[in-house]
């Protein structure tokens, strides 16, 4: 007892010591599996904006459209494109007359269960891509991670307005619809209450080729 | 007295270490917010350089003035040096004014637009400015009319007290050419 009573003040501040380190310690344990969830989030984030870019430059490939649109109207449902349909021709020159195969594309947006991020419940989704070669059936072809909380396709005009029907629009007048704008948000893998990044943003404007 | 020394010197440690700790977190929010801003703002640069790409390459174009033929060159706009354009067009598609920027160089110098990056109920603003020049056909910048201008179109963000996370603009930087 009297060893405790004479050592009193240094317990004291040892327990405060060992508690503040035990807590900064937490926290810099916290921050790293923040950065690392931070950097899959991007990675995830950044293959699926490089795959869905790659297939909206070859959106109307080998397509006259002033014949027909190369695209569906896209199918929106609060604030989210739910379904969009694009296609392009591939041509086979090395036979005579050269040979035409249409390439379908859709990407569908389906469900998957809901987050709660910052007190709000977010729907959360995954992107299933099909793909149909002429006349065949639709085949899956790749898929986004199920963090997809906002995925929005947009056909603009020329001052960057959206065309509410591009297909009318463009049966109207060919250059009615001069862009394609894709926009998505994906949440983090884990919930990390004090992250800085709850979701990424991604967005890119693409001319329709001619 | 040693012992007080010594749980001062271990206080000050800690603190010192919790410090680091704060800050270095900081660091790390506002890098990963800025790149968060740098990503969108790359998004609208990309947007407005499309709305501008749609764009006729001239007024003489617009005025069907031009024959198709070299000789159009003495037909395009140039003013002189160091703007070669008229500069403080407030531009009707982007909502900064009434004026029809119906060619290119009508955007040079524009009034600064703000443009939305609208994702679900979020909505970050972005300051865009442009500039338009003529350059060469090896891109050097030229004094005088070409068949090629280059426009400049810097981003970054807008909140309204003034603070911005970019501290550079992001710069996007596309040659148009032309179309004989």
């Amino acid at each position: 007892m009297t060893l405790i009573l004479d050592n009193l003040s240094a317990l004291v501040v040892g327990a405060t010591v060992f508690l503040m380190m035990l807590s900064t310690q937490l926290r810099v344990t916290e921050m790293s599996v923040e950065q690392s969830t931070s950097y899959m989030m991007k990675n995830q984030a950044s293959s699926l904006a490089t795959w869905v870019e790659e297939d909206i430059l070859r959106l109307g490939e080998n397509i006259d459209k002033t014949v027909e649109a190369p695209y569906e109207n896209p199918v929106q449902a609060n604030g989210r494109t739910t379904e969009f349909t694009f296609f392009r021709d591939s041509i086979n020159t090395n036979v005579a007359p050269p040979d035409t195969l249409r390439i379908q594309t859709r990407y569908d947006l389906e469900e998957i269960g809901e987050r709660v991020l910052e007190g709000d419940t977010l729907s959360v989704y995954r992107i299933n891509r099909n793909v149909k070669m002429g006349g065949g059936a639709w085949q899956p072809a790749g898929q986004s991670p199920p963090l997809v909380s906002v995925f929005r396709v947009d056909m603009l005009d020329m001052d960057a307005q959206v065309v509410a029907d591009p297909v009318a629009a463009l049966a109207a007048d060919p250059l009615s619809v001069r862009n394609t704008r894709v926009r998505f948000a994906m949440v983090a893998p884990y919930d990390l209450e004090r992250s800085t990044l709850q979701q990424v943003y991604y967005g890119s404007t693409l001319i329709i080729p001619n | 007295m040693p012992q007080t020394l010594l749980a001062f010197l271990g206080m000050m440690i800690v603190s010192m270490y919790s410090l680091n700790t704060q800050r270095y977190e900081m660091l790390v929010q506002n890098r990963d917010i800025k790149r968060e801003m740098e990503e969108m703002a790359g998004s609208i640069a990309l947007e407005t350089m499309e709305i501008i790409r749609t764009r006729e390459f001239d007024q003489a174009v617009v005025d069907s003035s031009v024959t198709g033929t070299l000789a159009d060159i003495a037909l395009f706009e140039f003013l002189g040096t160091p703007n070669q354009f008229a500069t403080g067009n407030q531009c009707a598609v982007f909502g900064t004014g009434s004026f029809d920027c119906d060619d290119v160089d009508d955007f040079h110098e524009m009034a600064t637009a703000t443009r939305p990056f609208v994702l679900g109920n979020d909505t970050v603003w972005f300051a865009v400015d442009v500039s338009v020049k003529y350059v060469t056909d090896a891109l050097a910048p030229a004094a005088f009319a070409t068949t090629n201008k280059e426009v400049q179109i810097e981003v970054k963000d807008w909140w309204a007290d003034g603070s911005a996370f970019i501290a550079n603009p992001i710069t996007l930087t596309r040659v148009l050419t032309y179309e004989f």
